[in-house]
């Protein structure tokens, strides 16, 4: 009797929800395994997800597994974690996993695998180099300590005290300085410290209340939001349970909402707590770099994993505590391909392992605020602030008034009272560019882009207008082609024209902008901010780059200017942003000794938004916008999933999300279906995208619903059409 | 369609130079006039300030002539802007006039 080959069924990074059937030999790989597969005319890594006796596929069609890829197999956990992600978010497996895995690690083909390299100081380096670095090569001089004092530093680790030492290290190998072997990846790591280790300050009496009641002595899992104010302490509180769970065994995922924020972070906690191995992922490392950390990570060597929103998915043999950082950032939910949400996925991951989990945030989301409220998740607070005082909020009401440039006199003076005294002043402005719009004042024209439903945005500095929503640029119009009129103006404010103002208006302070434009070197951001810190600039100008987590001491007063148009957007969410922005950028205002002050130009000067920010109020105006949700019946009292779609041909999009509503109608039990709309920017880059929102009383009742919804779309024929869901959508 | 202007004028008030964003020089000032003009077969005097600007090459020879400077003018006629409809005189050419 001819012996039935064992299958193994294998999610491939294929657009097509399915799983493809090979034939493996016994023992079958592990699920989990990777497996290097023939698939068309080509070879391609794919994920094990089970294995079974037979195929529904016809034996003769059924290839054969080529290899097994010498890595070890995803844990359970993660399939899993994979599975629910691409189960709740509507993506297929094989793109999810591809998406969450390192691309190195599924790449066909033999070896080239990165090997993870550590170094060691040999007697001639010992005895030359001390002479040969000079002083002020301070990152050399940093990593040659490092060397000294541990016997065998692998490059993740030296790297955290000089960020260009590979290079180094290569030229002290040609050298005879060091020698260099391969490290077993589960090798436990040492930590390092790039800086002289801080000494942990004592928990203030609240501080050691929270640590105390999410209690990790206790197992299981269960979810707290901790609300604590700028300033109030939240990181001491992370690294004392950080060091709480290293001592008993335990590995922590500390989620970030921003790159800039990593390495900042990282060597804090590197200092703070310098005896813990610390890992950082996150999408700024080259590929191979990032398959080593994630190697560390999964082997269990690393106690801290720090990364931003993909690390969710790091598998973490020894998890036993997860801290989501500025839980309501946006920049958790991934807005391209497999639109997860790393914030909601944490909260998974927790369950699964029955762990604790933190949801920490000054401003936390209207989500996380509601289910605290609820009693769903524990509520904790820090409202003291050990280092400084709550900032002085008022208004300006800029109605009527004759601005300079946009800046009112009493933000000048503001400005200037704090260039008497030598502290900075930060002003705000969300919005890059010189101008949002280029006018003719004869006529009335704007220039528009071509491709887009949108004003080219005007950049005086590179002689250019570019539309931020495609990329397209062009040379600024000497003409109205309307009209003809030479004399256009920009009109709106860009940060590059405050700062022009600001240079003109105080001609000698050292002013410096921070927004996209500005930073795109790379580690452009990270010189600004030590040039910050030193104190070798007076006057910034920046947009929310600059509102997150960033710690200016000399920093004391803070301008808002231009923010009153996110109080009248279509998007239900755009109070909420602002709020949570303005407070953010609000706490940037004197967080050591000196006293802050914010001053926010307005023209709605009663808008309870701005009087909750004058009393540093959260929670008024959070239960304020929960009451509206509440009665709009909109999230979190809502559960949501938008169809976008978007074609060259308007009429195709139209026509599809018309069938997809048709659809939806018949079967939306319990569910509500909006009718279709064009996108807030109706065209972008010569695409019309159009949007069909449906909304759920229940997170089930919109699961059920998309289940039965989205293979109906699946099977509608629009070759034009690009569409995709979006499940839990964080922008309409 | 005519539209041409010539106005022997005195230099009454300058804005400083500034650039388009395209990088044209723009001079916005204005001017004065007094003369005698005929009106229904007599003579009769005629004075009144007029809003000007000059573009390009014109603004930058403009630019630095002292207030009490008397040019004369050669341009034409157009609407401050779509809001406002009050007159702005455009300077296409000017020349000194001397003595």
């Amino acid at each position: 009797m001819p012996r039935t080959p064992s299958i193994a069924r294998i999610a491939l990074d294929v657009p097509i929800d399915t799983l493809f059937d090979y034939a493996c030999g016994t023992p079958s790989p592990a699920p989990g395994s990777l497996v290097e597969v023939p698939f068309g005319r080509r070879r391609a890594v794919g994920v094990v997800v089970e294995c079974q006796e037979r195929s529904e596929v016809a034996a003769d069609r059924v290839k054969p597994v080529e290899r097994v890829l010498e890595v070890a197999p995803l844990p359970a956990q993660t399939l899993a974690l994979a599975r629910f992600c691409a189960d709740y978010y509507r993506y297929p497996l094989g793109p999810t996993l591809a998406t969450i895995l390192p691309t190195m690690l599924r790449r066909p083909g033999r070896g080239s695998r990165p090997r993870l390299w550590g170094y060691r100081l040999t007697a001639l380096g010992r005895s030359q180099s001390a002479a040969a670095v000079p002083a002020r090569a301070a990152g050399a001089r940093r990593l040659l300590a490092l060397l000294t004092t541990h016997e065998l530093v692998d490059t993740v680790q030296a790297r955290l005290v000089y960020r260009d030492a590979t290079r180094l290290l290569k030229q002290w190998l040609d050298q005879g300085w060091v020698t260099r072997e391969p490290i077993d990846p589960s090798a436990p790591t040492q930590g390092v410290s790039p800086a002289p280790p801080l000494p942990v300050a004592p928990l203030t009496p609240e501080q050691e209340e929270v640590v105390r009641s999410i209690d990790l002595r206790t197992p299981g899992y269960r979810a707290s939001l901790l609300q604590g104010v700028t300033g109030s302490g939240k990181t001491e509180v992370y690294q004392a349970l950080i060091a709480e769970a290293a001592a008993a065994g335990g590995q922590t995922l500390l989620l970030v909402p921003e790159i800039n924020l990593t390495p900042q972070l990282e060597a804090r906690f590197a200092a703070r707590l310098p005896e813990l191995g610390i890992v950082s992922l996150h999408s700024g490392l080259a590929e191979g770099e990032r398959l080593r950390r994630w190697e560390r990570a999964r082997a269990g060597a690393a106690d801290i994993v720090l990364g931003t929103r993909l690390a969710v998915f790091t598998p973490l043999p020894r998890l036993a505590l997860v801290v989501v950082d500025e839980e309501h950032d946006p920049s958790f939910k991934q807005q391209e391909g497999l639109r997860y949400h790393a914030r909601d996925m944490a909260i998974y991951l927790a369950r699964q392992h029955q762990v604790p989990i933190v949801l920490g945030s000054a401003t936390p989301s209207l989500e996380s605020y509601a289910n605290a409220l609820a009693g769903r998740y524990g509520h904790l607070h820090l409202r003291a602030r050990p280092r400084a005082a709550a900032p002085l909020v008022r208004t300006v009401d800029v109605r009527g008034m004759p601005l300079e440039q946009g800046l009112s006199s009493e933000l000048l003076s503001a400005i200037d009272a704090r260039l008497g005294r030598g502290e900075q002043s930060l002003v705000f402005i969300n919005r890059r560019g010189y101008a949002p719009v280029l006018f003719c004042s004869a006529c009335g024209w704007m220039a528009e882009c071509g491709r887009c439903a949108a004003r080219l945005t005007l950049h005086l500095k590179a002689q250019r207008l570019r539309c931020h929503y495609c990329g397209h640029q062009e040379r600024i119009a000497s003409r109205c082609p309307s009209c003809g009129n030479q004399d256009l103006h920009g009109v709106g404010q860009g940060t590059q024209r405050v700062e022009e103002a600001l240079v003109a208006r105080f001609p000698a302070a050292r002013v410096l902008r921070v927004d996209s434009d500005s930073t795109r070197r790379r580690g452009a951001f990270a010189d600004m901010r030590e040039r910050i810190h030193a104190g070798a600039v007076d006057l910034l100008v920046g947009t929310q780059m600059l509102g997150k987590g960033h710690d200016f001491p000399r920093l004391t007063l803070v301008g808002v200017v231009g923010a009153d148009h996110g109080l009248f957007s279509s998007d239900f969410r755009a109070t909420e942003r602002l709020f949570q922005q303005l407070m953010q950028v609000a706490g940037r205002a004197g967080r050591a000794e000196l006293a802050g002050e914010v001053v926010v130009q307005t023209e709605f000067p009663t808008h309870p938004l701005y009087a909750a920010l004058a009393d540093q109020d959260f929670d008024r105006f959070a239960r304020l916008l929960l009451a509206e949700r509440r009665h709009a019946e909109f999230p979190p009292y809502a559960y949501q999933a938008l169809l976008r779609a978007q074609a060259h041909d308007q009429r195709d999009v139209d026509q599809f999300l018309a069938i997809a509503a048709r659809d939806a109608h018949a079967h939306a039990d319990g569910v509500e279906v909006y009718d279709p709309v064009p996108a807030p920017v109706a065209r972008i880059a010569g695409h019309w995208r159009g949007q069909l929102l449906v909304q759920a009383r229940s997170r089930p009742a919109l699961k059920r619903f998309l289940a039965a919804w989205h293979p109906l779309l699946t099977r509608r024929k629009a070759p034009r059409v690009r569409w995709f869901l979006d499940v839990d959508p964080v922008e309409l | 369609m005519a539209n041409r202007l010539r106005l022997d004028a005195t230099i009454a008030r300058k804005e400083p130079l500034r650039l388009t964003p395209a990088g044209a020089a723009v001079l916005a000032f204005s001017v004065t006039h007094q003369s005698s003009q005929m009106e229904a077969g007599s003579a009769r005097d005629v004075s009144f300030e007029a809003q000007c600007v000059a573009i390009g090459e014109v603004a930058r020879r403009l630019e630095p002539l002292a207030t009490g400077t008397r040019i004369e003018i050669e341009g034409f006629l157009a609407a401050r802007s779509r809001q406002s409809r009050s007159l702005v005189l455009h300077v296409n050419e000017f020349s000194l006039i001397r003595g």
